[in-house]
């Protein structure tokens, strides 16, 4: 099983002003980078970086090409994955992300990772004017039209629904050929078997338990070798699972450090989904008063030891915690057939110096045992692939 | 996750084949509509499995939204074809587009399955 990093430039509003310091944007995506540089040498696999629009506090990786571009210089092996480009055409021309994609896998030679998405909230789409009920068959559209300008000379043009381009020859062209590894984000289970059925990878950011994620691996694997006419010129037969991270010497550590970044997460992203009032809402400072309140209701842990250990299970996730605790649930997915692990480290007021202990940690103590045992899985895989008919440029 | 040919009533086995079948023919309207003649057999006759969305946004914000996530989500209403829940406790689908593509057909044949197979565990 391969681990990497997921990363949307969380960004808090400060308590004390009602818009963020002037340095708050610049600081956050240059931490990022830094741990992005740390993970290439530490042995970790993957840095995504997300794209939204319009969610402040929640994601300000707004313009992931750029940052991926910062971080190839910085970087030397750890591939660099969109989670996702939007590609309905009124986010992202198909063209201009054919452009991007080919020129970032030139620049970082030949790491990029094609995350593709239709976005997931009305604020974002709806920024835009793309009608929710037909951001997938543009999203469809769009990625099967950007995965043929980055092969064909010349791309014969097209007369689409969602977008129409005459003739052109797209260029560059990506040093991965015929293109680099294709994935969709999938929160829902039915987009990871649409993905089986397209011969893409699935970026599951549903946060599924490892029950869930052995449930869909038996069926995507099962539509990939049934697969007849995938959606680019080679397959990359991918499952993904996502998890928000935080490793320390103890339990205790790990939740006083990372807890409240995870639970922040959750309360923003509920934010996104309903509330939010642009330009004004101080979500942070919402956040804080709510989750202060909620402190007392610590009082109300069950007293019962297994009980308790299930409710702050249940509240903290799989992978905040000590290398031992997090070793145990990473098991279970590596059980559970997951290809690769992404971790949320970066995430509400979670501090840099924590997370960069967190990344060298979990890298010194859990890493190496799945680095090992890898090739096992790989073969797994390969009879898992057996009788597929397509070429397959997976990084898995 | 299971396939069209494991749904054990014979009815609802039936019409979720057809959708399969009409995918695979490329007749993306066609399998749409099977699956829609799919879910709207479980609402008649599974009522309990279908989710409100209301059973996932009325919490208040939370590290338990995400968490939420894991569990049965309501109908993906991102692919022409709408949930309508005028009256609490009996939905109906209804389209809201004409023309339906490959993705937007698996969507929902996929999302009729696994409630089928709930309702088939539960």
């Amino acid at each position: 099983m391969k681990f990497g990093l997921l990363f949307q430039l969380q960004t808090p509003r400060p308590l004390d002003s009602d818009q963020w310091h002037e340095d708050d944007e610049r600081r956050v995506i240059h931490q990022a980078l830094e741990q992005i540089e740390l993970a290439d040498k530490l042995g970790y696999d993957y840095a995504f970086f997300t794209e939204h629009h319009f969610l402040e506090e929640y994601c300000h990786s707004t313009a992931p090409e750029v940052v991926l571009g910062a971080a190839a210089a910085r970087t030397r092996n750890i591939r660099l994955g969109h989670g996702i480009i939007q590609m309905p055409p009124r986010q992202n021309h198909p063209a201009r992300v054919a452009e991007r994609i080919a020129t970032l896998d030139i620049v970082s030679n030949g790491r990029v990772e094609f995350g593709t998405g239709e976005g997931a909230t009305e604020t974002e789409f709806g920024g835009f004017l793309t009608k929710r009920n037909e951001k997938k068959e543009a999203w469809e559209e769009a990625t099967r039209e950007c995965l043929r300008m980055m092969t064909c000379v010349p791309y014969p043009g097209y007369d689409g629904v969602h977008f129409s381009m005459p003739e052109r020859n797209v260029i560059p062209k990506p040093v991965q050929k015929p293109h680099p590894p294709v994935w969709v984000a999938a929160s829902r289970r039915e987009t990871v078997m649409l993905a089986a059925r397209m011969g893409i990878g699935a970026l599951g950011f549903g946060f599924e338990s490892p029950a869930e994620a052995e449930e869909r691996a038996t069926r995507y694997f099962e539509l990939i070798r049934a697969c007849r006419e995938p959606i680019g010129q080679a397959m990359n037969p991918a499952l993904l699972t996502v998890g928000n991270m935080l490793c320390a010497p103890t339990d205790e550590d790990a939740v006083e450090r990372g807890l409240r970044g995870a639970q922040y997460f959750g309360f923003v992203f509920g934010w996104m989904h309903g509330h939010l009032t642009p330009g004004r809402d101080n979500i942070y400072r919402e956040f804080r008063r709510r989750n202060d309140a909620e402190q007392a209701a610590d009082a109300l842990e069950p007293s019962d030891e297994s009980a308790r250990a299930l409710y702050r299970m249940g509240r903290r996730g799989n992978f905040i915690g000590s290398p031992a605790f997090i070793r145990e649930n990473c098991l279970k997915y590596e059980a559970a057939h997951v290809d690769a692990l992404l971790f949320f480290s970066q995430c509400g007021d979670r501090q840099h110096e924590h997370i960069m202990e967190s990344l060298e940690l979990f890298a010194r103590e859990v890493m190496p045992e799945f680095k090992e045992r890898h090739r096992v899985h790989r073969e797994w895989r390969s009879r898992q692939l057996d009788g597929v008919r397509f070429p397959i440029n997976s990084s898995i | 996750m299971a396939r069209p040919t494991d749904v054990a009533d014979a009815e609802l086995r039936s019409l979720l084949v057809a959708a399969e079948e009409a995918l695979d023919a490329k007749d993306y309207n066609g399998s749409v509509g099977k699956s829609m003649d799919a879910y709207s057999w479980l609402i008649e006759q599974r009522p309990d499995v279908i989710v409100h969305p209301s059973d996932m946004s009325g919490r208040a914000p939370s590290f338990d939204r995400v968490l939420s996530r894991v569990g049965p989500r309501p109908w993906p209403d991102v692919c022409g074809v709408d949930l309508v829940w005028e009256r609490p406790n009996k939905p109906f689908l209804r389209l809201a587009k004409a023309r339906f593509t490959f993705s937007d057909a698996v969507t929902v044949l996929e999302y009729t399955l696994d409630t089928a197979m709930r309702a088939q565990r539960n």
